[in-house]
């Protein structure tokens, strides 16, 4: 005896939105990407106060042991002396007075770098300083 | 007269690729991306010229010894003690002056400790004087 043969139905899973779905989330990638520029590693200070910083600021790093690097804000920083920032403060700000410095200071780094630093930004008439740190994380006493 | 018909062929735009060309792309973006964290105290340095003198009567100064031990307006005090003590005074005036001096051998930690304090009890004029300033004032601080 002969059966009859089912009409054979193709199996497929539908993937035509698939595309649809990997374009939106390129679009959320690209728009919230920002490439590091400073990949300099620092022990920040801890702070519970922060306020966000703006992108494209000027980078100052001062290391553990007073190093300075420094980066205009669209490059990784780069070694420089410590009497070098006002020079580098004074261009960028002649370009923007309204131009954005980071200091990006090692917690363990003597504060007279620091003094050196902020003096010089502020003889190169530099008004936008943010002093970088990281969250300081409050142990609950429950 | 009956023409042959010709075989009929879908027409289509091949897109099963697409999907993989999209998550390639999203990888790429994924990988790169570095969510901007970057946040911080930020403070506004003074104008160069005029100089701003803030009167030291008036301003609470808060000294920093190269230990971290602290001074409230001269008397020993720890970091805890600033905020009780600046609270009362911020009520009565709220654009009362602070200024954190700091011991140049000090850590770079303690200064940051300290504004952070000064900033969650809402001081909103926080000098920090550098080396050069100070000097320029002479015994006005002593």
């Amino acid at each position: 005896m002969r059966f009859k043969r089912r009409a054979g139905i193709q199996a497929s899973i539908p993937s035509s939105s698939m595309a649809d779905i990997a374009f939106l989330l390129i679009i959320f990638f690209m728009v919230t990407t920002t490439f590091s520029v400073d990949k300099t590693k620092v022990n920040l200070p801890e702070s519970l106060q922060r306020e966000a910083t703006f992108p494209g600021a000027a980078i100052i790093v001062i290391d553990s042991d007073g190093s300075v690097f420094l980066s205009p804000g669209d490059k990784n920083p780069e070694p420089a002396k410590l009497d070098d920032v006002m020079v580098f403060a004074f261009n960028l700000v002649a370009v923007r007075p309204q131009k954005q410095f980071i200091v990006k200071a090692s917690r363990d780094v003597e504060y007279r770098y620091v003094d050196k630093v902020l003096e010089q930004l502020r003889e190169a008439n530099a008004r936008n300083v943010s002093l970088l740190t990281v969250q300081k994380v409050v142990s609950s006493s429950l | 007269m009956r023409f042959a018909t010709r075989l009929r062929i879908d027409e289509e735009i091949p897109s099963a690729s697409t999907a993989d060309i999209a998550f390639l792309l999203i990888i790429f973006f994924m990988v790169t991306t570095a969510f901007s964290t970057t946040k911080g105290l930020e403070m506004t340095l003074p104008k160069k010229q005029p100089l701003q003198q803030a009167s030291t009567t008036e301003a609470v100064l808060i000294e920093i010894d190269p230990h971290g031990n602290l001074f409230l307006d001269g008397r020993p005090a720890t970091v805890s003690d600033i905020q009780p003590y600046l609270r009362p005074k911020l009520l009565r005036n709220p654009n009362k002056y602070v200024l954190v001096k700091c011991d140049l051998s000090a850590k770079y930690e303690y200064v940051v400790s300290v504004i952070d304090e000064l900033r969650q009890v809402g001081a909103k004029n926080i000098s920090l004087p550098t080396q050069k300033e100070i000097q320029s004032w002479g015994t006005l601080l002593q």
